[in-house]
């Protein structure tokens, strides 16, 4: 089922779809957005400038960085009054990316989510458990939205509670399952693990994942968990640029569709910020067209990809971006949430009993990813009672959970074992490797 | 009342060693010590003939340590000589933190070596109660 018909328009009529919207687009940040005004300004642009799809290359590219300096509602378009939703991620410190919703953004965005649920062959006799957290994150209520618009039947699961996961896709038939990629080959194994076949006596048979990538190695582990005939695919999106919503991959496995009447792709060079030819592999950048709380230019995603233009088999039209290799910047997605080691940084400069160094390993244990934070310990008054190095070691696990939203282990250490640099400090071990 | 050295341990295999190797060169003797089979970290405990030089050539090498007052009870060699001391502590209504053994090298008895809270007040309790408290093993 393809769920909108510009999904399947010419590449002239997107085309033309795309520069009407850029230009409108355009007006309203140097309107509307004194933060866009200024680098606008300063990079000598106007929107006036912008006459062609390739003129988008004289704007200023976004980062990251811009919501932190503009934080909390600096890049947002309108005010308060006409916002009906506000969804936060992980930033690069401590304070996190704030995004808004008008009641047209949800609409528009819900409708693209519907998009790329059809193409991982949602239909509306499907049950869709919803296996990603709830609350901030874009993914649960993102997905929550475009199913339910699809008219398949949503349960509001939220992640954890495995075996109770599963309980309600026996009792309730689930046929749909929503969440992070490692997630479902947990569910898959713990269900296994209780004598339960999931081809055999379980409904499911569609997985959309999303929240970290999902390697080849994975997909086909995910066959031999859930079965031949699960058809798994992977979507993305990040909240920045609206959630869930901006490309999935069909039934066809060729790549992510771009909804590209809502969203430009460029690939860039990370390093000279050049924009490269088609087919080239580089950065992501996104435009995102006709949101009207956060619009939002030449957003720098830090996603290393590549556009494939070919025509896919499905019918869509709509360019396919290749599935994630990597990232230009050192973000880690642990168990499906973003986490910069600057954050990381910030709790343990706060926590004066231990020393400035430290080394961040994460790994997969059942499945599951396991960070471990290796800190220095200086004070020795702590050496009155374990209780006291305990408590130092619950207070870190605290802080970071509170900031981060993840349980981290907490290892403490005599002052200078952990290696030292000179230059760039390497701090981050990710031992997850490519697969599983 | 005596000095307690205590020496934060990683729980890997050799991190014992470097600290009885920098005591060993300082000519320090280590007259009792106390370690327990913790999962991540571990507080070496001892008690040494010179704690001061003994804290600071391990800091030197890098070590968190920390002195703190632990009192030392002389027992009589024979059945019920630590129950009595519980006793004595548990009726005085004083918490004890830890304890671990040695023994006097001149009177060539056990000693109870322990922590509490408060550690002047307890020493007190256990004279009135006519315990003997050490102030040092080579005496």
């Amino acid at each position: 089922m393809i769920w909108a018909p510009e999904e399947t328009y010419s590449r002239e009529e997107l085309q033309a779809i795309q520069l009407r919207k850029l230009k409108q687009t355009v007006a309203y940040i140097y309107e509307k957005v004194p933060a866009y005004q200024k680098k606008m300004d300063k990079a000598g642009v106007k929107p006036g400038d912008i006459q062609t799809l390739k003129d988008l290359e004289k704007l200023p590219f976004t980062n990251k960085s811009d919501f932190q300096e503009n934080y909390p509602t600096g890049l947002f378009a309108r005010p308060r009054k006409e916002l009906v939703r506000v969804h936060a991620s992980s930033g690069t410190t401590g304070k996190p990316t704030v995004v808004g919703y008008t009641r047209n953004d949800m609409h528009l965005w819900t409708n693209n989510v519907s998009r790329i649920a059809c193409m991982g062959g949602a239909t509306p006799d499907d049950v869709a458990q919803i296996a990603f957290g709830y609350g901030l994150f874009t993914g649960a209520l993102g997905l929550h939205a475009g199913l339910e618009n699809i008219g398949a039947s949503v349960i509001p699961m939220s992640s954890g509670n495995t075996k109770k996961q599963i309980m309600f896709m026996q009792d309730m038939g689930t046929t749909l399952l929503v969440a992070t990629p490692s997630y479902a080959l947990h569910l898959g194994e713990v269900a296994r693990s209780m004598g339960i076949d999931p081809e055999e006596d379980l409904d499911m048979h569609i997985g959309l994942f999303g929240g970290e990538g999902m390697t080849e190695s994975m997909r086909d582990e995910m066959h031999r968990v859930w079965g031949k005939s699960f058809l798994c695919t992977q979507n993305y999106g990040m909240s920045e640029l609206c959630g869930p919503g901006v490309s999935g991959e069909c039934e066809y496995l060729q790549g992510m569709h771009v909804n590209e009447d809502w969203f430009i792709p460029e690939i860039i060079d990370p390093e000279t910020g050049e924009v490269l030819p088609p087919g080239s592999k580089g950065e992501l950048v996104i435009t995102c067209l006709g949101k009207e709380a956060l619009p939002l230019v030449r957003y720098r995603t830090k996603d290393i990809s590549r556009l494939m233009y070919e025509p896919c088999p499905c019918g869509r039209t709509t360019v396919r971006m290749e599935n994630l290799s990597g990232r230009s910047d050192d973000m880690l997605v642990i168990r499906g949430v973003n986490v910069f080691p600057t954050q990381i940084e910030e709790v343990l400069l706060q926590t004066p009993e231990i020393g400035a160094h430290y080394e961040i390993k994460v790994e997969r244990k059942n499945r599951l990813d396991v960070m471990t934070i290796t800190v220095e310990l200086i004070d020795d008054r702590l050496l009155d009672s374990y209780k006291k190095l305990e408590e130092l070691n619950e207070r870190i696990r605290r802080n970071l959970k509170a900031i981060l939203g993840l349980d981290a282990v907490i290892q403490i250490v005599a002052p200078m074992s952990l290696q030292r640099f000179e230059g760039k400090a390497k701090r981050v071990t990710d031992l997850r490797g490519e697969g599983l | 009342m005596l000095k307690q050295l205590a020496v934060f341990v990683e729980n890997e295999s050799g991190s014992l060693r470097k600290v009885t190797m920098a005591l060993h060169s300082e000519k320090i003797n280590i007259y009792a010590s106390a370690s327990f089979d913790t999962p991540e970290f571990g507080i070496l405990r001892m008690v040494v003939d010179k704690p001061e030089k003994a804290k600071e050539a391990l800091t030197r090498q890098g070590f968190v340590t920390k002195l703190c007052e632990v009192i030392a009870v002389q027992l009589s060699d024979e059945e019920g000589g630590m129950d009595s001391l519980l006793e004595a502590l548990y009726e005085s209504n004083v918490s004890i933190n830890y304890t671990y053994s040695s023994f006097g090298r001149m009177s060539k008895l056990p000693a109870i070596i322990l922590h509490a809270d408060e550690v002047f007040e307890t020493e007190n309790v256990l004279r009135s109660k006519g315990f003997t408290c050490m102030d040092s093993f080579s005496e």
